[in-house]
């Protein structure tokens, strides 16, 4: 029993490294933002500081020991393998899935559960999309809503090339009648054209 | 008994009828779209119920709500393709019943445990309300203060793969509402010298970025590959009603755990569908036939996720802690209303909460005729790329993070979180604690002091009064419930 407690912990497999060396994108603006709270709440007064003091204390420390871990991996510390309530209902949903699989031998497996190996994201297509995200915002504060969302939608039908001109005929009223009929005239939505936009049509006296 | 009336009648107007109309249509269309639930229709619905009076907008929300896992169901069965991950639940049984030539028998059964699900859902509301609210009664900022932090561990508890990342979640959200005014002292706290700060991080677009934006995000990476596998519209619709009143026992169970499991905060309707199906597998005479297109699978899965929605209202009306993602899209629409979630809303506006009632059940039958009858032009929509819908998705998002304050600042919280959604998601971090923490820091630590101002005995009040001592244990239970269960747990033999 000893003997197994001593053993050594095996080394981490690359695919696991490469997960832990990818969460820093969440455990750094973690660490640093509960770091900027815990330091910061001394400069207040007692009243307005208990609570991000205590709670930032805690939350710091739980970063803390996952940043110690993803740096060093071997370690037990900030392994974080306590399952809660939800891995016990991922077990009871995969092992249902098992003995569906199990049992549906002798028909195609992807007819009955449509199980197939999940996608697995590129960084190129994150960065496809992170960029047509940005493109999002950036059509609509500086064009606004109502402008914005007509660049935002024949942009994006036309960066994944869609060959069917009806497709972006449809998606064009069908934002326009939600956008422009339903939020701006029906509920009476603010009218906005953006940072750019707005001046350029104040200063034609357009707006 | 005035105020039923009074909800009644609210309800039959003519402009909330149609409303009702328009959301079921909604939730209906929506649960067809793979990859798309009710949370990401109710978030896109926030811009169009800002300028609405609250009882048109929550009817809306709640049609759709109530009606999106429907339209899911009948995709599941017909096409092979869940509209929403809780309609994976279905497939299992369900295709392969459609693939034999029953399709109409397990429509059939789906639609009327949907019925009776709804029916469950709104009954168990009624019964356990008035229970609740006196209970709640009781509650003092003590009490208040504690229900916050067990909101918060229950949550990360059940939402997040490891608890420790969902608690990490929940205080980093917590530190999130600390920004801004304090409430009590008035001082403006880690505003960096912007006006935007000093007013703190305001809810609406944290919810919309982290909850609804990251998944569009995901949806357009992954793309779509879904094209639906059709089969015949054939067997018998009296066979699946009859089959229900068959394995009504069954069907009493699974309400009964959708029932628990919706109550727990972060769970919904998925966990409740599986669970009840492995309950279901456990306690069934011949268990081998699940999974090959059994009915009772149909039942005990689609019973499960129509039957959750009263116990994941429950906790969200009364104490303001949301049962699941949908919730907290629905607590964000309370506090664009000026309503703050919790007991407020039972004491204040007991007619809001009939209605509630009334249009989750309503909603429950009418998407059900909707779905059957419109199953054809359904089939359709399963086909429409995610390209299309995401961006979508995220106008929509960013329009109901500006028109609500008029504020861009606004828009780029909710492209921050909707970015920082997408990284936690896929690193086991579940953005539900940091949404749930944010919504919650405000009310424990007003809670907090208002307890400590008012108390002799200092912090010890938490545990000398009996209810908030119970609250204490639920947590502490919560919280070491992983290293209680490997204690007792027999070590898994190595396969080395």
């Amino acid at each position: 029993m000893s003997k197994d407690l001593k053993a050594k912990r095996p080394d981490p497999s690359p695919k696991e490294l490469e997960k832990l060396r990818g969460e820093l994108w969440i455990i750094i603006p973690f660490f640093a933002f509960t770091l900027y709270i815990f330091l910061g709440s001394f400069q207040y007064k007692f009243a307005a500081a208990v609570v991000p003091m205590f709670i930032g204390f805690a939350t710091l420390v739980l970063a803390g020991i996952r940043l110690f871990h993803i740096i060093f991996p071997k370690s037990k510390i900030g392994d974080f393998k306590e399952a809660g309530l939800a891995g016990e209902f991922e077990s009871i949903k995969d092992q249902i899935e098992e003995e569906v699989l199990k049992r549906s031998e002798e028909e195609p497996v992807k007819e009955i559960t449509e199980e197939e190996p999940a996608k697995q994201i590129t960084f190129r297509e994150e960065k496809k999309a992170f960029i047509a995200l940005l493109i999002c915002f950036g059509s609509v504060l500086l064009f606004g809503y109502l402008v914005g969302a007509f660049f935002v939608i024949v942009g994006t039908c036309y960066y994944y090339g869609f060959k069917k001109k009806g497709k972006i005929f449809i998606t064009l009223v069908s934002m326009y009648f939600v956008i422009y009929v339903c939020l701006y005239k029906l509920l009476g939505a603010p009218a906005d054209f953006g940072l750019l936009l707005q001046p350029i049509l104040e200063s034609l006296n357009l707006f | 008994m005035d105020q039923c009336v009074a909800a009644l009648s609210a309800l039959f107007q003519y402009q909330n009828l149609l409303l009702m109309l328009l959301g079921t249509l909604i939730g209906v269309v929506v649960g067809v779209l793979p990859g798309i639930g009710s949370t990401h229709a109710m978030a896109m619905m926030i811009p169009f119920t800002w300028k609405m009076d609250i009882v048109p907008a929550f009817v809306l929300l709640i049609s759709i709500y109530a009606t999106s896992k429907f339209g899911g169901s009948l995709t599941a069965i017909l096409f092979n393709i869940p509209g929403d991950n809780p309609n994976a639940v279905t497939l299992i049984d369900g295709f392969p019943m459609a693939k034999k030539g029953k399709a109409k028998t397990a429509i059939a059964a789906s639609a009327t445990v949907s019925i009776l699900g709804g029916l469950f859902s709104c009954l168990s509301l009624l019964v356990f309300l008035p229970v609740m609210y006196q209970i709640i009664l009781l509650f003092g900022p003590p009490e208040f203060f504690m229900l916050a932090l067990f909101g918060l561990t229950a949550i990360a508890a059940v939402s997040s793969a490891t608890i420790l990342k969902g608690l990490m979640g929940g205080g980093v959200g917590v530190l999130l509402a600390m920004i801004g005014y304090h409430p009590l002292v008035g001082e403006a706290r880690y505003s960096l010298g912007t006006f935007y700060l000093q007013d703190g991080i305001y809810m609406v677009p944290v919810v919309l970025g982290a909850l609804a934006m990251s998944a569009a995000i995901t949806m357009w990476m992954e793309g779509s590959s879904i094209v639906g596998e059709g089969v015949p519209l054939s067997g018998s619709i009296r066979e699946g009603v009859k089959a229900v009143f068959n394995n009504f026992g069954l069907f009493m169970r699974s309400c009964l755990i959708a029932w628990v499991v919706g109550v727990a905060p972060g769970a919904g309707s998925a966990v409740a569908g599986f669970v009840s199906y492995a309950s279901a597998t456990k306690t069934c005479k011949n268990p081998e036939t699940f999974g090959k297109g059994d009915v009772r699978g149909v039942i005990a899965g689609d019973t499960a996720l129509h039957a959750c929605a009263g116990g994941d209202l429950l906790p969200t009306l009364t104490m303001g802690i949301p049962g699941s993602s949908a919730m907290a899209i629905l607590l964000a629409a309370f506090a664009l209303h000026g309503i703050s979630p919790g007991p407020q809303v039972v004491k204040l506006r007991l007619d809001l909460v009939y209605l509630i009632i009334l249009v989750l059940f309503i909603a429950h039958c009418i998407s059900v005729l909707m779905a059957v009858g419109f199953s054809h032009f359904l089939e359709k929509l399963t086909k429409l790329e995610a390209e299309i819908i995401s961006p979508v998705i995220i106008l929509l998002c960013l329009i109901g993070s500006y028109v609500t304050r008029e504020d861009w600042q606004d828009m780029l919280v909710a492209t921050v979180f909707g970015i920082l959604g997408y990284y936690m998601k896929k690193y086991g971090y579940h953005p539900i604690p940091l949404v749930l923490g944010l919504i919650l820091g405000p009310i424990a630590e007003k809670a907090f002091f208002q307890t400590i101002t008012h108390s002799k005995n200092g912090i010890f009040i938490f545990f000398t009064r009996i209810p908030s001592l119970i609250i204490f244990l639920c947590i502490v239970a919560v919280v070491c419930w992983p290293y209680i269960e490997r204690l007792y747990k027999k070590p898994k033999p190595s396969a080395l």
